[in-house]
């Protein structure tokens, strides 16, 4: 998977799984940490969705907000990491 | 060896105390336990752990505990305070989500055979165990003091008073199972009191709690709630009692305490008030005991066992309420301590080294707890995240049945403290900002 479609994959977990509300959208860079949309809960619930899905552990030292501020990011995370 | 009144003199009759005059009063050793209340008597520490269910069953006290009636306990349940959002921006971050559920019967746990413990009115639960004892064989004394205890010669002396007339018995060894009282640790200047100590519990019972109001899951009710406030480091057990009556306490650092300068009742409110669905609960119920606060608590002793002597359950240490284990700790301490007793009367050697046994295996126990909650105090997210994670929630949940006795150091700790470390030295980790500064109520293990 590139990026893209790693995003995509992430873009729907975050908008039906972590956000209550139907009518947002999450672009790339929408700053998830500023907006409070990823919090400490929300975080571990989508490093626990990334190991299911993608079988793909974070280490903890990666939890840096440079990694997690957007959905760029993230997924650039991933794929660095080595999703097939 | 005849010429003694007791084998063993049992100080204290709370669930330490019952729990070893029970084991050693069924192995044939004649027991006498003096307890200074007059049972049934109020006493914190009401959710049990299902480490509690071997000993209940070894002793034969577990069909009387089940016959009594009291709610049982599936499973356990930590709900986080409300992170900030930006509700200008128009999201709402979804509800409901809990911070960490478990269920017991997620990981099967040697000698217990049911999904559930309980969650008990001490007065109770006390008595029923304190009763137990006594129809083990065990001599019992309700409303009797002691006040020292010689051992200046090999069999101690246990002074006590009846009416005015201060008498004593004589026994090849003496039990420490007076709670925090800590008879022996006074007597015998063992006590090391923490000196940064800083919680203080306030509690109290409310009837006609809508506890299903408060959970997500309705069949989820009857587990323990812990609810973590949105002020800093402060959290709330929500225990059920009866049907209809529920046990509330709040736990906080004592800071917080002084700076609202108020009594107990206001301060409590003030706290639960963080929590607005939980406050709302609470004043539509009815409050049936007074408010009581328990403080200063925290201590650790420099020796648990001696030529004579040993202490268990609180007597010996003090651990901290997050994750109920004190009666259990009592009660596997008096289990294990009771095999080193029976070794040693049967060797007519009752000196230190005889409890060797015990004392590792007690050490290894809070080790265990004190770093887990300690660890939990400090990054209460990293415990989240280990509830979460197929790969360690066993682990987590074998310490959180209780199951801390044998074995080193569970790997999940082992991992939980790197993690700590990592995520302490890296002020740009997504957890920085959400170390606690709450410390364990107990100074580290010391003996």
């Amino acid at each position: 998977m590139n990026e893209s479609e790693v995003a995509d994959v992430l873009r729907k977990y975050l908008e039906e799984r972590i956000l209550d509300a139907s009518d947002v959208e999450i672009e790339l860079d929408t700053p998830l940490l500023e907006w409070g949309i990823l919090n400490s809960l929300t975080t571990t619930r989508l490093v626990g969705f990334i190991r299911e899905q993608f079988g793909i552990e974070i280490p903890v030292e990666e939890m840096v907000g440079g990694n997690f501020k957007d959905l760029l990011s993230i997924s650039r995370l991933v794929v660095g990491l080595g999703v097939e | 060896m005849s010429d003694v009144d007791f084998d063993i003199a049992i100080i204290g009759g709370g669930p330490a105390g019952s729990t070893i005059a029970s084991y050693l009063s069924q192995a044939g050793l004649s027991c006498v336990v003096f307890e200074s209340a007059i049972f049934p008597r109020e006493h914190v520490g009401e959710s049990l752990i299902p480490a509690t269910t071997p000993v209940l069953s070894d002793i034969g006290a577990l069909a009387k505990i089940e016959a009594a009636g009291f709610p049982k306990k599936y499973g356990a349940a930590w709900t986080s305070a409300a992170e900030t959002k930006i509700p200008t921006l128009g999201f709402d971050l979804s509800h409901g989500f809990r911070a960490a559920e478990i269920e017991f019967s997620e990981r099967d746990q040697a000698g217990v055979n049911q999904d559930y413990t309980y969650h008990v009115d001490r007065g109770l639960f006390d008595l029923i165990l304190l009763q137990h004892a006594e129809s083990l064989g065990a001599k019992v004394y309700e409303g009797i003091r002691v006040r020292r205890v010689d051992f200046s010669e090999p069999d101690p002396r246990v002074f006590f008073t009846i009416g005015r007339r201060e008498t004593d018995v004589r026994v090849r060894m003496v039990v420490d199972a007076s709670g925090r009282n800590t008879f022996l640790g006074r007597q015998l200047k063992l006590k090391v009191s923490d000196p940064v100590f800083n919680q203080y519990a306030v509690h109290t019972w409310f009837d006609g709690l809508d506890r299903t109001a408060l959970s997500v899951n309705k069949e989820q009710a009857d587990f323990i709630f812990i609810h973590f406030l949105p002020i800093t480091d402060t959290w709330v057990w929500q225990i059920p009692i009866t049907d209809t009556v529920t046990s509330v306490g709040v736990v906080t650092q004592k800071k917080h305490f002084s700076e609202a300068g108020a009594d107990w009742e206001t301060f409590f409110w003030k706290c639960v008030e963080s929590r607005p669905e939980l406050a709302e609960a609470l004043r539509a119920s009815k409050q049936v005991r007074p408010f009581k606060p328990e403080g200063d608590y925290s201590y650790a002793m420099r020796e648990i066992c001696g030529d004579s002597w040993l202490m268990i359950g609180d007597a010996a240490r003090f651990v901290d309420p997050i994750f109920s284990s004190g009666v259990s700790v009592a009660m596997n301490g008096g289990r294990i301590a009771s095999y080193d007793i029976l070794a040693a009367a049967e060797r007519g050697d009752f000196t230190k080294p005889s409890f060797a046994n015990y004392e590792g295996k007690l050490r290894n126990a809070v080790s265990n707890w004190y770093e887990f909650i300690s660890i939990y105090y400090r990054l209460n997210i990293l415990f989240t995240a280990f509830v979460a994670d197929p790969r360690y929630r066993l682990d987590v949940l074998k310490m959180l049945q209780g199951d801390v006795y044998d074995g080193g150091e569970p790997a999940a700790l082992t991992k939980m403290r790197e993690i700590t470390r990592q995520v302490e030295q890296n002020p740009d980790h997504l957890w920085h900002k959400h170390l606690g500064t709450l410390r364990a109520p107990s100074a580290a293990p010391q003996f």
